[in-house]
């Protein structure tokens, strides 16, 4: 997945372009909200996954 | 044969169906009255918390960065006194249902129920003073559209005041016994689990109103 979009940098810059352009003109105080935002959102993401993955490695040989 | 007491129903384990009536089958952390195991109920709940856990969040991460905006339209609100006594009330609630769980496990009945019928009961009271913390807001002249803040205050607790609902809903089934597919342990575990979940939620939340003004 990483290699893809590293291959790929053209896809990372897609997204609506009003939001772009809204971003863009918020300046440096609102370009910190979004960071801030996004990385709330990827809290909880990157937990469930964690946590998802954990239990299966936990339980990998349950079944046998 | 009816079942008299919770004791009866942990010490006959397994699942299956009994056939005697009872609301709840048997089996402590086992299988239910079809033979699905506890488990099963454990991981719907676990999945249905993370499915409200991002739900939250994506209102949490919108209060952020609404927040954080250069705009000058945000205004610090005042949040009514009442909420650190709800807060109280929520927090007592989880220890009360905690220990009706322990009273359960032990094979008492009568204080599961009693301690059941509290946490019930805070939850309740919980409601009805976000329903008066309400009040105190309208009445300062802080609406839904008077501020971003007001809004996401209304927001946040309309969302949570709604699971709490829910969570009362669960409560009241569990208590009343009104159901017959699962057995006490499962049901009372998967209560629990959605109950001690808000109660951490709204800490959250409440940590945040606090954090904003």
């Amino acid at each position: 997945m990483l290699a893809i979009g590293f291959a790929a940098p053209a896809a990372v810059a897609q997204g609506c372009a009003m939001c772009y352009q809204n971003a863009a003109a918020s300046g440096s105080q609102g370009s910190a909200a979004l960071r801030h935002g996004i990385l709330v959102l990827l809290i909880p993401a990157i937990s469930i996954f964690l946590g998802v993955f954990g239990v299966t490695y936990h339980r990998r040989n349950a079944t046998r | 044969m009816p079942v008299d007491t919770v004791a009866e129903l942990l010490q006959r384990g397994g699942g299956g169906h009994s056939g005697n009536g009872a609301p709840f089958g048997s089996g402590r952390g086992g299988n239910d009255n079809s033979g699905t195991p506890q488990r099963v109920y454990v991981t719907g709940m676990i999945l249905a918390l993370g499915g409200i856990l991002m739900f939250f969040m994506a209102l949490i991460s919108a209060w952020v960065v609404r927040r954080g905006f250069p705009s000058s339209d945000w205004q610090p609100i005042e949040l009514p006194r009442i909420l650190w006594l709800n807060t109280l009330i929520l927090a007592a609630s989880s220890f009360t249902l905690a220990r009706s769980r322990r009273c359960l496990v032990a094979g008492r009945e009568a204080d599961h129920r009693h301690w059941w019928g509290v946490t019930a009961a805070l939850g309740a009271f919980f409601l009805v003073g976000q329903i008066l913390a309400w009040r105190q807001m309208l009445a300062a002249g802080l609406f839904l559209t008077t501020n971003p803040a007001s809004s996401f205050f209304y927001l946040f607790t309309a969302a949570h005041g709604l699971h709490v609902l829910g969570g009362m809903a669960a409560l009241l089934v569990v208590g009343l016994r009104s159901t017959r597919r699962l057995t006490l342990e499962t049901a009372t575990r998967v209560a629990a689990l959605y109950w001690h979940f808000l109660g951490g939620l709204w800490l959250v939340i409440f940590a945040i109103l606090v954090v904003e003004r």
